[in-house]
């Protein structure tokens, strides 16, 4: 057990924090805890980042509100291999859809086997995207 | 082994006033079941004679896996300050 989760425990269990901050803390440290099992076939590989975060906040937070979503990686990993099964017509009817919102990807190029390659670059991604109205869209791996 | 997630954490309203409620999904998932085998029997039939042929096994494993994998999925959404009826809203999945 490292260090700053067992600082974290121990607060906990002081009462200093309560149950949830704890939660968000071990969290943020990246700790694995009892209800998170890695997915056989689909395991993450040792620091490779476990969740895709979308934040949506602004400077003005009595205009708009704010947006804060997690998601598994391996979430990702099932969509792709999910969508390797789809047959050719359909992914010509996606490359076509894409291209029309401007978008020239051709989606049948993701291949399950080049997965790991993808979400092992992926937790070096970072999207920050500012407004006009001041909201700010956060995309990062963590 | 893989499972769905069991448990939807729900909380509405910031602290200290906010309402907490845990899902039972795994009764869901069992009420699911039971009233999705008949229409599973027909879309395995349907799925058969499709004109693209859908490999069905190989699909619903993997639709298996993908709504198994939302485990640890976390949705906060936060209202606008001046929005003063509406409230925080937390979905976590377990």
């Amino acid at each position: 057990m490292n260090e700053e989760r067992l600082r974290i425990l121990n607060l906990l269990a002081a009462g200093k924090i309560s149950a949830e901050e704890a939660d968000r803390l071990l969290d943020a440290l990246g700790a694995p805890r009892a209800g998170d099992t890695a997915s056989p076939g689909g395991s993450a590989a040792p620091g490779s980042p476990r969740y895709l975060r979308v934040v949506v906040e602004s400077d003005k937070p009595d205009q708009t509100g704010k947006v804060n979503v997690r998601v598994p990686m391996n979430l990702l990993r099932a969509g792709v291999r999910l969508a390797a099964l789809l047959p050719a017509g359909v992914h010509e009817q996606i490359n076509g859809a894409l291209r029309e919102k401007g978008v020239d990807f051709d989606v049948s190029r993701i291949k399950p086997e080049n997965l790991e390659e993808i979400v092992e670059h992926l937790g070096e991604l970072t999207v920050d995207v500012e407004g006009d109205r001041g909201e700010r869209v956060r995309v990062y791996c963590e | 082994m893989r499972y769905p997630p069991m448990l939807a954490r729900v909380a509405v309203g910031g602290p200290p006033r906010a309402f907490r409620l845990w899902v039972p999904l795994f009764l869901v998932w069992a009420l699911l079941l039971v009233l999705l085998l008949p229409l599973l029997a027909v879309a395995t039939l349907a799925l058969a004679l499709a004109p693209r042929r859908w490999r069905f096994g190989p699909a619903a494993r993997g639709a298996w896996v993908t709504v198994c994998e939302t485990r640890g999925t976390t949705i906060e959404l936060s209202p606008a300050h001046g929005q003063p009826h509406a409230r925080d809203l937390t979905i976590s999945l377990h």
